[in-house]
């Protein structure tokens, strides 16, 4: 188990992050936590130099009011 | 036991508008004989959350006049449909499934609502789904389970469970699903309707409860594709009120559906959607449909996808930080009341650092330039929908330390949220267990005219979409 599958260290570092999950639900997560992780691990092995991610910032349109 | 009651339950929107336009059918009969077939099943199925009866039949007999003066809106006119209780209709609750969102009553109507209303559809209720869409089986404590009406004792699959439980049983002609995952084509195969995915930015998601931004879709399911297509006719088109809406020029979606397969190019892909773990009954089918289809005409080509399986991760790796993004405080105020297996998957995004989310949409375009290379060639791909049968509510009902069967579900679905391609599910046949198995038909973005003519062309060499449930059970 790595530290962020520990349910309180789960729990403490949620709340380092202004996230609110109690050390139960976090115990409870069982399996989600399993497939995350495997999840995560798949895209990683993916070589994505030359792919900027999907979601590119785009100016909010605006302009002087009056003009 | 129940079987096909009535005339009207399932005809299609396409055999039904004619009698409407022509006044020989009247809004107000065919609502009625929705609300009782509604009345007759629903305990049954449990595809309603809500059912509007009384402004419902108020809604036809306005309906009956306007046709009588003259004023025919168009095919969607007079038409019962369903929506997926994800969808703001003004006035009335939506609740996603979920008990915190219990007194969530909608301001104003969704855009497709709106979209649907001004083609005289009659909305007659909301439609159960899973809470907050977030899952593949179509279980939900807090509103009660789905049944399957081909076997009440088998899921429909999700989220938009109730949707597939409605049309497959002839309480409506069509609905209004959604789809991150999969979760139009997923019931549309297990419950033996048709169900698309348009492409994504075809169809406004605003006024819908998000799960997944950057992936959600809303889409049509109905008794055929030409039901579908002339759904999409309404639903479609650019919407300021939603970023992700495209510009894009919005076709007739019924103007290319009889135009049959010749010419037409086939990709299968060699990897992943045809490998030994899809059940053999499944595969057989889907081949047979291939072969139909290659013998009126198409030409099927064999494609190599190595890299086709990393799509189901991408899409949950998306998912999963989105959603926790987008439930961050309802989880934070009010984790109890959601249900502990919604709970648990929403609140697994905690753990999820910034830069693997990074990584998930730069592969997202990695993924989408191999699907944009692979399919160079051809019109369309098709593959199974899901690559099981439907299993049973009790393999799927989460316990303690056990959420449940069910997972292999999205596996081929959510391959193309990912890369937001139209992807459509026809019924192709049954399984020794007598429950639907679907086709899924892919094609290029914006294409969804060439998904729908190949599914119509199906439709017009089979019959399995013409096959109701016979015996969904009645309760004393």
């Amino acid at each position: 188990m790595n530290q962020s599958d520990d349910p309180q260290h789960f729990s403490d570092r949620a709340q380092e992050h202004d996230l609110v999950i109690s050390a139960e639900d976090a115990g409870n997560i069982g399996r989600v936590g399993a497939d995350v992780t495997r999840t995560y691990s798949a895209i990683r092995q993916i070589v994505t130099t030359g792919y900027e991610p999907v979601v590119i910032f785009v100016p909010t349109p605006s302009k002087r009011k009056g003009e | 036991m129940v079987g096909q009651e009535s005339d009207l339950t399932y005809k299609s929107v396409a055999e039904l508008a004619p009698l409407i336009a022509r006044g020989e059918l009247s809004p107000r009969d065919l609502v009625q004989a929705s609300l009782d077939r509604i009345s007759q099943l629903d305990s049954s199925l449990n595809a309603f959350i809500d059912v509007w009866e009384e402004s419902s039949l108020s809604i036809a007999r306005i309906a009956e006049k306007d046709i009588a003066d003259g004023r025919y809106l168009g095919p969607l006119h007079g038409i019962p449909v369903g929506i997926k209780d994800l969808i703001d209709f003004e006035g009335t609750p939506t609740t996603g499934g979920s008990k915190v969102l219990a007194d969530n009553v909608a301001s104003s109507d969704a855009t497709v609502t709106t979209n649907l209303k001004a083609a005289g559809a009659i909305i007659i209720g909301k439609l159960n789904l899973v809470e907050f869409a977030f899952g593949t089986t179509g279980l939900n404590p807090t509103t009660g389970d789905v049944k399957n009406p081909w076997d009440t004792t088998r899921i429909t699959a999700g989220s938009s469970s109730g949707s597939g439980a409605a049309v497959a049983s002839g309480m409506i002609p069509a609905a209004l699903g959604t789809d991150t995952g999969g979760s139009v084509r997923m019931p549309a195969s297990l419950c033996g309707i048709a169900g698309l995915k348009p492409t994504y930015g075809r169809v406004s998601r605003a006024g819908v409860l998000d799960l997944s931004w950057s992936m959600d879709h809303v889409g049509p399911m109905a008794r055929t594709t030409e039901d579908c297509a002339l759904m999409m006719n309404v639903l479609a088109g650019h919407d300021p009120r939603d970023g992700a809406s495209s510009s894009n020029m919005v076709p007739d979606f019924t103007s290319e559906i009889a135009r049959g397969l010749d010419g037409l190019k086939i990709g299968i892909p060699s990897h992943y959607f045809y490998d030994e773990f899809v059940d053999y009954e499944v595969l057989e089918s889907v081949r047979s449909g291939i072969n139909l289809l290659a013998a009126n005409g198409a030409e099927v080509v064999e494609l190599s996808m190595p890299w086709v399986e990393k799509g189901r991760p991408i899409n949950l790796g998306i998912i999963l930080p989105e959603s926790v993004s987008i439930h961050e405080k309802m989880i934070s105020e009010h984790a109890h009341l959601y249900t502990p297996a919604v709970r648990a998957r929403i609140q697994s995004g905690f753990n999820v650092a910034a830069i693997d989310y990074v990584r998930a949409q730069s592969a997202r375009q990695w993924f989408n330039h191999q699907m944009a290379e692979s399919m160079s060639n051809v019109d369309v791909l098709i593959t199974p929908t899901v690559p099981i049968k439907a299993p049973t509510i009790a393999d799927c009902t989460p316990s303690p330390g056990n959420l449940g069967a069910g997972i292999e579900l999205a596996m081929f679905t959510g391959v193309f949220d990912v890369t937001g391609q139209p992807s459509h599910s026809v019924p192709c046949g049954f399984t020794s267990d007598g429950t639907p198995i679907g086709m899924m038909i892919t094609g290029h973005p914006f294409d969804e005219p060439m998904v729908l003519r190949i599914g119509h062309a199906f439709e017009q060499l089979t019959n399995w979409h013409q096959r109701p449930p016979t015996d969904i059970p009645v309760p004393n």
